[in-house]
């Protein structure tokens, strides 16, 4: 018999939603820390795709999934190495699409999103805010980044971040390494706003539109090889 | 340069079948939390749709905090064809102070949902851990 403790991929991790309940205003954390009351915003549609796999569909303009700052302190990264993992089937509303993030703009936290600008390039951004400007390599900004580009809308495909604790961060699409472009990723300031999934902090933009499965997050660095194995046994259920 | 070619083709069908085998094996997994109870009937645990053959296995429910003006309706329900509706097979009432505190539910495996609810038929809300086992 094999446990979820015992898989290793499952070391350190903080946050397991795989949207088994296919029904209601809520949904449940598998990790050990079992989040509670991780609640579906204006009803994220529920669907089944083609492997019977259920999934969470976001409408694009009030959908997206909320966890309360309170319970979701061990989410508020400064120099802590940590990664996110999600399978995603973005649609590109020429709109910064937050896929996920726990921060205040200008000021402290982390948040990764989608951006197009209607252009034929797709970028997905990793940022890290920051209370006042910065030193250099960032110097003048409260805000430092890094991102990858190439990401395909209307396809599903498995996005893995890596980040170092005062270092960079890696990004991976279906576990290839990404090429990184980054002016400097600092560690942010710790922050005390929601979890928020599909939309940006203050609830009322930037909504996330397209479908998504199993958001998980980690207080450790995946590594390129945890990436494919995990890539390897999910794959099936999205065809690619 | 044949025989490497052969050899990373065996390393790569091997390294396939592992990966397969190991997705194949069910994993136990656990989850749980708190629920409030209310009026309203409310999922404690839900797998309305899952992608294949599920197996959960028990979930345990504390009544520490449930007092003598309380009582509670548990509910089991299994869904046994895609797209209608779940059927209860179990229904239990538990009133006013229990003993013991921890009541165990033994779940059946199932194909197409299984829903455990919780329902407050009088007194006041109380908050109810829970905790979930279940292979997927």
């Amino acid at each position: 018999m094999k446990g979820y403790d015992n898989i290793p991929e499952h070391e350190d991790i903080l946050l397991d939603l795989p949207f088994y309940e296919a029904d209601g205003a809520i949904t449940r954390d598998q990790a050990k820390p079992h989040h509670e009351d991780v609640l579906l915003i204006s009803a994220p549609t529920w669907e089944t795709i083609a492997s019977g796999l259920g999934v969470l569909a976001f409408d694009g303009t009030t959908n997206y999934i909320e966890l309360d700052n309170a319970a979701s302190v061990d989410l508020d990264f400064m120099a802590d190495d940590y990664s996110i993992g999600i399978w995603l089937r973005w649609e590109d509303n020429n709109n910064n699409g937050i896929v996920i993030g726990r921060y205040l703009i200008d000021v402290s936290g982390w948040e990764l999103y989608f951006w197009s600008g209607g252009g034929v390039i797709k970028y997905l951004t990793l940022r890290h805010h920051h209370a006042g400007t910065l030193v250099p390599p960032v110097t003048g900004n409260p805000r430092s980044a890094c991102y990858s580009v190439g990401w395909v809308p209307d396809t599903w495909c498995f996005m893995g971040i890596s980040r170092t604790g005062g270092g960079e961060a890696q990004h991976y699409r279906n576990a290839i390494p990404l090429t990184m472009v980054t002016g400097g990723l600092v560690d942010p300031e710790t922050n005390n706003n929601d979890l928020v999934i599909g939309v940006r902090t203050s609830k009322d933009t930037h909504h996330y539109k397209g479908k998504m499965w199993r958001p998980r997050i980690w207080n450790r660095v995946l590594t390129t090889s945890e990436w494919i194995n995990i890539f390897e046994q999910e794959r099936d259920w999205f065809g690619v | 340069m044949k025989i490497v070619k052969m050899a990373q083709s065996g390393y790569t069908k091997i390294y396939s079948l592992l990966v397969s085998l190991a997705a194949s094996i069910l994993t136990l997994t656990e989850t749980g939390g708190t629920i409030t109870s209310s009026a309203i009937e409310q999922a404690v645990y839900i797998n309305n749709a899952p992608a294949g053959v599920y197996s959960p296995k028990t979930i345990m429910i504390d009544f520490t905090n449930q007092t003598a003006t309380e009582i509670v309706v548990i509910r089991e329900y299994y869904r046994l064809k895609a797209a209608t509706g779940a059927i209860k097979i179990d229904e239990v009432t538990f009133a006013g102070v229990q003993d013991p505190l921890l009541k165990e539910i033994s779940l059946k495996q199932n194909r197409f949902g299984i829903l455990v609810s919780l329902q407050k038929t009088a007194g006041t809300a109380r908050d109810y851990n829970y905790e979930v086992f279940y292979k997927v």
